[in-house]
């Protein structure tokens, strides 16, 4: 006891007495530590707030997918757009041998795919309207109306000239271009009011056809079980519209993407300017934002081109009234548009409150069928009509593009896209067979049936081109309801897996593998996430490199002065060997006083590691990207720290302390009693 | 001098001990430096060689035609007379090239893949062909051998198409197999055309993965283009460094010849689309960038690597500097009666500072030697070996499958010298301690 109690003092004593040393050496450990809790703690939150954003919003805390995968499934980012993650076919037996192990609480079926979309054209809008006033007997109405179809036939004539430059078929062209000047000739016209039919018919079936469908839109869908998905995911919220019903088709817009996209360009840029604006940016003086202004004041048209004869007016004597002047609709709109620092706030409100609520805000709207088009994967076209229910965000991903980017969709409907059967098809289709014959089948089916895809052919609606000779267009005519069973079993892609214990996703991994009769592999959330999942992984390789090596060389330095202040107490430490201090007393007494050093120095730098992660969790470090969002789980990190990021910080720097005190240490008990007496030089 | 020169390395070879070990310290954060900037260097050359071979030219003169105002096709119209003018105003040029761009579905017997297609003349691309290698069977074909079948030169015949081995394998083709091309046209057409695989070639990291190459013609037909029409010239100078200042010429030569231009972005022509398609205009703009805008996207690769190396060599000195100002205060200590003697026999104040400060000096300059002489074999081991990068994300990162790292001289020399004013800088404070101290004080301190 008493020797405990000496070496305790003999090592306050010389940390006292070497003052300059410790607090080089003590700094230096300060500072390693603070850097590893500061680190580590940073990593750890971004990766907790992203496990939590990704697992509670779409790849659960495990994802399950063929064993035969082309690819490893990747849910977000580039890698996700073309990727062959095989199928499971059978989903039900799969789903329910999964549900019986004892930590699954949720298996979700899952499909990710991409399709198309056209958007509606605007002489499909115009025509559709022309058919309804008609109908409805309101003919001047309908003669209004024709002048829109004959702008739109003008507009249409200028793109002929431009399609001429690059296509290879002038004759077609030509013959296109005839059509058009025909519907603008004032004697195309004579007769409307009596015999509407006639001239509506050739508009619909010989200009409609030439009009190039409406915007082309990249849909990316994450089609599921939609009952079971919002019940497994919490961070799913509804923002438009309705959850699409049990047993119907549908899909559910992202928020994000409908904003981004869908929205009439107008009002796309006016939110863009003040998402800027807020951000602290002035139109006078950011160059950017001053182009900006001036690309949506030339976008006014396709605000005007919206509005007809009766809400033209009113939207003019508004507009005259705010720009305090008269003019052309055309004139007034734009010079409404070009806005500035100081009238932006009034005209945002403005746009929004008198001129919005005249026009179309968005291209698609809630409750429109859209036509869905896709390819199977032996190059088959599939298109299939779908409702649009409503639309959704993931709490906390509201502001990020790369999880804003995917829709929810049924699963009958991407089944019907991707080109498996339903049951029912499956035994009509043998019926046909068994009566028309197997030998009667047609060139395409038996093309269709070499890859396994026995769909109904329509038709092919559209030109061939020179080369088209396995493309055949299949239109599904897929019911609007179905069983609710047929979520249950069949056809996903992949699953994601929801654990009462997400810390237990190794041992269920594991488990996995023992199964291997569901001919099925798992993989965790992170890797699930993709490249930007993966990225966490890159940014801990590059803080644990950065660890070692600054470690590596503090341990150099800290040796270093330890050797030279043992260098300075030989004389010292020999009158304690003369007097009768062993070996080991020295060596004791010297480690000693490191980890005292070590203690207080670790103590301090964990303890300002944490004080600078708790001042950043009060301030929030804000994402400037998108990537940085998806990292985040949201617009601003909040990173906390506990204890184990504080005792490893500590434990390091005693690790590294120690073994650069193993020299000096060494060095020290090697020092001969007589050196003392031989005193100094 | 030269007896200061003496004096400081009689100094430092006395303390041959801690000497060693701040040499050491020194040494490694050297070595650091010099592997971290040539993987920045490496990083950087890949992008430079992967952007002006495979992606775009030192300046590419493309652009968008628009039939209807929400179209985006990256298509140039008419291109003869453009060709023209390219090569005969284009000042220090080397020579220019065309190809289309597109995107389309690769299909193969058993899977499908989207890539980006260039449609090329083959009697053009010298360069590319010069910059590719042949991939050998074994990097597609499991259980294939080292022979590396395959001849580009065959992408001059119709209906061929060059892929590289990861699209290759994914896709379970060897040379002489049969692709299937599928395109989509924005106006919703699809066409399809058989290609044969006529070589396989090794992959040159994430943007390999994208790109395809198949003969011109067989573009124009797979996207019913017009035989005048390309994607882009890609025009190739005989300095690349003057791309940014020959583009600025080329931007009025071509107003000049009564060419519509769109405003200057610095992206890469894939980022446009949307902006374009929302435009109102119709017809034919030219669109002019560099070679580093269209690889823009990947430039924050090289700013993380250069702000981690950075962050992280200005640590490491700290602590390095910390070091050797205590071993130098200690020193000073050790060396009071000397410097009392020195100071006596008529030695200024300045000069005790220069010796102290030349022996750091010293220390410094024979450790950043060996240490960047040390991190230059490192790096020369590391290209040898050809290390594969394990992780798919860092291969994204570096751009390469393979760790490469390149030591460049210039930045070399700068890393040395910085290093050693830093080593003498840190000191500067122990030195002037030194120098402060007063003859007699200094004679009269026994300790």
């Amino acid at each position: 006891m008493d020797r405990v109690k000496m070496l305790v003092l003999l090592a306050l004593r010389t940390m006292v007495s070497h003052r300059v040393k410790n607090a080089i050496v003590g700094s230096i450990m300060v500072f390693g530590t603070m850097l590893v809790v500061v680190g580590t703690s940073l990593l750890d939150s971004v990766e907790a707030s992203m496990r939590e954003s990704v697992t509670s919003s779409v790849t659960g805390h495990a994802q399950v997918f063929s064993a035969q995968a082309k690819d490893a499934l990747s849910m977000f980012g580039p890698m996700s757009m073309s990727q062959d993650v095989g199928e499971i076919e059978n989903s039900g037996d799969v789903a329910r041998r999964l549900s019986q192990m004892e930590n699954v609480e949720a298996v979700v079926p899952m499909a990710l795919g991409n399709a198309v979309s056209f958007g509606k054209g605007e002489l499909d809008r115009v025509l559709f309207e022309l058919r309804e006033l008609v109908r409805a007997g309101d003919l001047d109405g309908a003669a209004r109306k024709k002048d829109h179809v004959q702008a739109i036939a003008r507009l249409m004539l200028q793109e002929n000239k431009n399609s001429a430059e690059i296509s290879t078929d002038p004759e077609k062209i030509e013959e296109e271009r005839q059509i058009i000047l025909k519907v603008l000739m004032p004697e195309f016209w004579v007769g409307f009011e009596r015999n509407p039919t006639e001239i509506l018919d050739f508009l619909d079936m010989k200009l409609a056809p030439i009009s190039t469908e409406g915007r082309l839109i990249y849909v990316r869908y994450l089609a599921t079980d939609p009952g079971q998905f919002t019940g497994a995911f919490d961070r799913f919220r509804m923002v438009d519209g309705e959850m699409i019903p049990q047993g119907k088709r549908g899909l559910l817009f992202s928020k994000r993407f409908f904003e981004r996209q869908v929205k009439n360009k107008v009002a796309r840029e006016l939110d863009a300017i003040k998402t800027e604006i807020e951000r602290g940016s002035t139109i006078s003086e950011d160059e950017v934002l001053k182009n900006r202004v001036d690309r949506m004041a030339r976008l006014s048209a396709s605000v005007v081109y919206q509005l007809d004869a009766v809400e033209m007016p009113q939207v003019v004597s508004g507009l005259e009234r705010e720009l305090g002047k008269t003019g052309p609709v055309e004139t007034l709109m734009e010079d409404f548009l070009r806005v500035e620092d100081s009238n932006f706030a009034r005209r945002y409100a403005y746009f929004y409150a008198s001129v919005a609520p005249f026009i179309d805000l968005y291209d698609i709207k809630v409750g429109d069928e859209i036509v869905l088009q896709s390819f199977t994967k032996s190059g088959y076209a599939k298109s299939v009509k779908v409702k649009v229910w409503g639309t959704f965000n993931f709490e906390g991903l509201e502001s990020s593009d790369l999880a804003g980017n995917t829709h929810l969709m049924d699963l009958v409907t991407f089944r019907a896209l991707y080109g498996k059967m339903t049951a029912e098809q499956r035994d009509e289709l043998s019926a046909i067979k068994a009566e028309a014959g197997v030998k009667a089948v047609l060139a395409e089916d038996a093309e269709a049936a070499l890859f396994g895809e026995e769909a109904e052919i329509e038709g092919d609606r559209r030109e061939a081109g020179e080369l088209q000779d396995l493309v055949v267009e299949t239109s599904e005519e897929a019911g609007d309801t179905y069983d609710v069973a047929e979520l249950k079993d069949g056809l996903v892609l992949h699953m994601a897996v929801i654990l009462r214990d997400p810390t237990r996703a190794g041992e269920f991994l594991e488990a996995l593998k023992g199964m291997s009769e569901l001919g099925v592999q798992g993989i965790d959330w992170q890797a699930a996430s993709g490249l930007v999942g993966q990225f966490i992984l890159v940014i801990r390789l590059v803080l644990y490199t950065a660890i070692f090596v600054i470690f590596l060389v503090a341990l150099v330095i800290i040796n270093n002065s330890m050797v030279m202040a043992t260098m300075e107490r030989i004389p010292e430490i020999g009158t304690m060997r003369a007097i009768g201090a062993q070996k080991s007393t020295i060596m004791l007494m010297t480690l000693l006083e490191t980890t005292a050093l070590c203690l207080g120095a670790g103590t301090l730098g964990a303890g300002l590691g944490a004080g600078v992660i708790a001042w950043l969790g009060v301030v929030g470090i804000p994402a400037s990207n998108d990537v940085m969002v998806f990292l985040f789980g949201g617009p601003a990190l909040h990173p906390t720290f506990d204890l184990g990021n504080l005792i490893f910080g500590g434990a390091i720097i005693l690790f590294v302390s120690l073994v650069s005190t193993m020299y000096p240490a060494m060095v020290a008990t090697r020092v001969q009693p007589v050196v003392a007496m031989r005193g100094k030089d | 001098m030269g007896i200061f020169f003496r004096i400081a390395l009689r100094n430092l070879l006395q303390a041959r001990r801690r000497s060693l070990f701040l040499m050491t310290a020194v040494g490694i954060v050297t070595a650091l430096l010099v592997l971290l900037n040539s993987l920045s260097a490496g990083v950087s050359s890949n992008m430079v060689k992967a952007a002006t071979t495979v992606s775009a030219g030192h300046i590419n003169v493309a652009g968008f035609h628009k039939t209807k105002p929400s179209d985006s096709s990256p298509i140039v119209t008419n291109m003869g007379p453009l060709k023209k003018i390219l090569e005969e105003e284009t000042p220090g040029l080397d020579y220019v090239i065309d190809r289309h761009r597109g995107w389309a579905k690769i299909v193969s017997e058993t899977a499908s893949m989207q890539a980006g297609l260039y449609g090329i003349e083959a009697s053009q691309e010298a360069a590319l062909f010069g910059s590719l290698q042949l991939a050998a069977e074994r990097e597609y074909v499991e259980g294939g051998g080292d022979a590396t079948p395959g001849d580009v030169l065959a992408l001059s015949e119709s209906g061929t198409v060059m892929l590289f081995a990861g699209q290759a394998k994914r896709l379970g083709v060897r040379v002489g197999d049969v692709v299937t091309i599928r395109a989509e046209s924005p106006g919703g057409r699809t066409n399809t055309a058989d290609l044969r695989v006529v070589a396989v070639m090794r992959d040159i990291g994430l943007l390999s993965s994208w790109s395809a190459f198949m003969p011109k013609q067989d573009v124009l037909k797979l996207y019913q283009l017009a035989e005048n029409t390309t994607g882009g010239f890609m025009v190739y100078l005989k300095d690349i460094d003057d791309a940014q200042e020959v583009m600025g010429t080329l931007r009025g030569v071509l107003a000049g010849h009564g060419y519509t231009l769109m405003d200057y972005r610095p992206e890469p022509f894939f980022f446009k689309f949307e902006q374009v398609a929302g435009e109102e205009w119709t017809g034919q703009r030219l669109d002019l960038t560099t070679w580093q805008d269209e690889v823009s996207f990947l430039m924050w690769i090289l700013t993380a690597l250069d702000t981690v190396s950075f962050s992280l060599i200005a640590i490491l000195f700290a602590i390095i500097a910390i070091g050797i100002a205590n071993t130098l205060i200690i020193s000073v200590r050790e060396r009071t009666r000397e410097i009392g003697t020195l100071r006596a026999i008529g030695m200024g104040r300045r000069q005790v500072l220069v010796m102290f400060l030349l022996e750091a000096v010293i220390l410094g300059a024979v450790a950043t030697l060996v240490g960047a002489v040390v991190g230059g074999l490192v790096a020369a081991l590391v290209n040898a070996a050809e290390i594969e990068v394990p992780v798919f994300a860092l291969r994204a990162i570096l751009l390469s499958d393979v760790i490469r790292l390149k030591v460049e001289v210039g930045r070399t020399v700068i890393s040395v010298v910085v290093l050693t004013v830093f080593t003498g800088l840190s000191a500067l404070w122990p030195a002037m301690r030194g120098a402060r101290l007063q003859p007699v004080e200094a004679l009269q301190s026994i300790e």
